[in-house]
């Protein structure tokens, strides 16, 4: 008979124009790249700037068919650092569960303050890098490359090439050089 | 277990047709809306006319960018409503051309006038639903209200899983609706945001493949100047009841033409696409009935139950009008429980249209099968592997203990 099929499912957490649609897309079509079957969409009401916005992917070597949300994330990166210290933003996680979040602060004292226990907890300091790529706040790239540094579920050259598809000359490469920051920077 | 008339056979991989027909196609990422302006690309229409409603509206935006960029060789007629897009369908699809619209909810609503019109011109014309949700209370999410509004304005009805049966019911819809036997306006459905905003990979065939499949538009009626004709005109006591019994007649040839089309079309593709698609049915003493992208999901919930030694299945409608009375009566006959889940209400009925649909098909023949009726997922209420579980746990029960005579609600609370 047919096995329950293996599907990783991905969370993202965060407000409207913090780039969670983008983040999830770009992550989406990287592992639809690495040839992985996928589905990644947003949650969302009537789109605006601060509200709470999750993105959802799935990907599988297999077919998905599952359409729900996702309630018990293998995989959660929470954009917004007010997020990263909400204990509403974690539940469902499993032991297993790698988790990479926006802040200033140690992954311990995260860890300890939410009560979690999960297989790896990843901090960026997303707005410092930020700041000191773009001079403003872009988010999504530095939590994304964290996130790519813990998973190893891509290759960090298939989301360069998107990102550089997506956003040729000098927006593509802030956000590169954003990227490999958070890849290089997370600490777990 | 076969999976009968999905897209991969099984459902466990890309099965060995698509591996031979593989050079005839190319694997893609797109959302549901995507997918449907890529297939409307793709069959080269002449004509699109539409008006933007979420979660429809990316569609179009597509297909102007299309027309724009000169990928589309088509005219794109921008209009103040979506009365106004059925309308100008209407008139292109009169003068000959293969045309497209799509909508949602609201959009859908104001068009109900002239959706009697097209059916009742028997125009070729497709669209595209995006399903929302109905207002009051205003919602943009996805429930399957508006396309059941729409289930006696006389045009042929299919609802797709995910993009790619939302791809390839587009491109097989101009097939169906172009054939000389129905000439009738066909809608493709598909969940609004769950699979109209949802970025899956799926399979797309070449554009010559596509070009060679469906050709041009070579019939239907046609505005000709030098052969002047009537269309549309006043019939009263004396004709309408001829037109209108013509009309359910091509409505009944097109089970014959849309199981043609299937046929061609998995030559070409290698998706075998079937009116209702089973999945471990074959030894199942309850059945779960859905549709759109709950199928899906209950084929998770159903692998889930399968292990914990249930003896359940699934079907998906994904041909609603016409109504595949043959299929249903011999798939649904050998049940003895049947759990109808429906995206929608029908107030005041004894139950969701498509257990009224199933009941009056086995009804007297099969009245032994124990039916229940659940209404779930109203204005985008997720519904899970889980609640799926909940809604077999619970109407199988109801079932047994002979409480069966109402709509049951999952996942609202009272």
């Amino acid at each position: 008979m047919k096995k329950v099929s293996k599907i990783i499912e991905i969370k993202w957490q965060g407000r409207g124009g913090q780039g969670v649609v983008l983040a999830n897309q770009l992550i989406g079509m990287a592992l639809f790249e690495e040839g992985k079957h996928i589905q990644t969409f947003p949650d969302f009401g009537p789109e605006r700037t601060g509200g709470p916005v999750r993105g959802y992917t799935r990907f599988s070597e297999e077919p998905i068919d599952v359409h729900s949300f996702v309630y018990e994330p293998d995989i959660l990166a929470v954009i917004d650092p007010y997020f990263a210290e909400d204990p509403s933003v974690y539940t469902g996680l499993k032991p297993t569960s790698i988790v990479v979040v926006n802040s200033a602060k140690k992954p311990h004292e995260l860890i300890r303050k939410l009560d979690i226990k999960v297989g790896k907890f990843g901090v960026v300091d997303a707005l410092r890098i930020s700041k000191e790529v773009f001079g403003t706040y872009v988010f999504n790239t530095p939590v994304l490359g964290g996130l790519v540094k813990l998973t190893e579920m891509v290759r960090l050259e298939t989301l360069e090439k998107l990102i550089m598809s997506r956003f040729p000359g000098k927006l593509g490469e802030l956000n590169i050089q954003a990227l490999r920051r958070g890849f290089e920077e997370v600490v777990a | 277990m076969p999976c009968k008339g999905n897209k991969y056979g099984s459902r466990g991989g890309v099965g060995k047709m698509i591996t031979k027909s593989l050079s005839r196609q190319h694997r893609i990422a797109l959302t549901g809306n995507d997918a449907v302006a890529y297939a409307v690309k793709q069959a080269k229409v002449d004509v699109i006319s539409a008006y933007p409603i979420t979660p429809q509206t990316f569609v179009v935006e597509t297909l102007s960018r299309y027309v724009y960029d000169g990928e589309l060789d088509a005219k794109f007629i921008a209009v103040e409503s979506e009365h106004s897009a059925m309308s100008a369908v209407i008139g292109a699809s009169l003068a000959g051309a293969r045309t497209f619209t799509a909508t949602s909810s609201q959009g859908l609503a104001y068009m109900w006038e002239a959706l009697y019109a097209a059916s009742g011109l028997r125009l070729p014309i497709v669209m595209a639903l995006a399903a929302r949700a109905l207002s009051a209370p205003l919602n943009i999410h996805n429930d399957h209200s508006d396309f059941f509004g729409m289930r006696d304005a006389g045009w042929i009805m299919f609802n797709g899983e995910e993009a790619q049966e939302t791809y390839d019911l587009t491109i097989m819809a101009y097939k169906i609706a172009e054939d000389p036997r129905v000439l009738l306006p066909v809608v493709v459905s598909y969940d609004g945001f769950i699979v109209s905003h949802a970025i899956s990979d799926f399979y797309a065939l070449n554009d010559d493949v596509v070009a060679e499949f469906l050709g041009k538009r070579t019939t239907g009626p046609k505005i000709d100047p030098d052969n002047p004709r009537s269309f549309g005109v006043l019939a009263l006591q004396d004709s309408y009841f001829e037109f209108k019994r013509q009309q359910y007649e091509a409505m009944e040839k097109s089970r014959q033409v849309i199981q043609e089309v299937f046929k061609k079309y998995a030559e070409i593709s290698g998706r075998e696409y079937r009116p209702l698609k089973e999945y471990m049915t074959e030894d199942a003493e309850t059945c779960i009935v859905a549709m759109g992208s709950t199928v899906g999901t209950a084929r998770q919930a159903i692998r889930i139950l399968r292990e914990r030694g249930e003896k359940v299945g699934v079907v998906g409608i994904l041909q609603y009008r016409p109504w595949p009375t043959k299929e249903v009566e011999q798939i649904f006959s050998k049940f003895k429980k049947i759990i109808v889940m429906e995206k929608t209400v029908s107030h005041g009925a004894r139950a969701g249209p498509m257990y009224e649909d199933i009941a009056s098909t086995l009804y007297p023949k099969y009245s032994n099968v124990k039916m229940i009726d659940y209404t779930y997922g109203l204005g985008g209420r997720d519904i899970s592997p889980q609640g799926i579980i909940d809604i077999y746990r619970f109407g199988k029960e109801l079932i047994e203990k002979d409480r069966n005579d109402k709509v049951q609600f999952y996942g609202v609370r009272e």
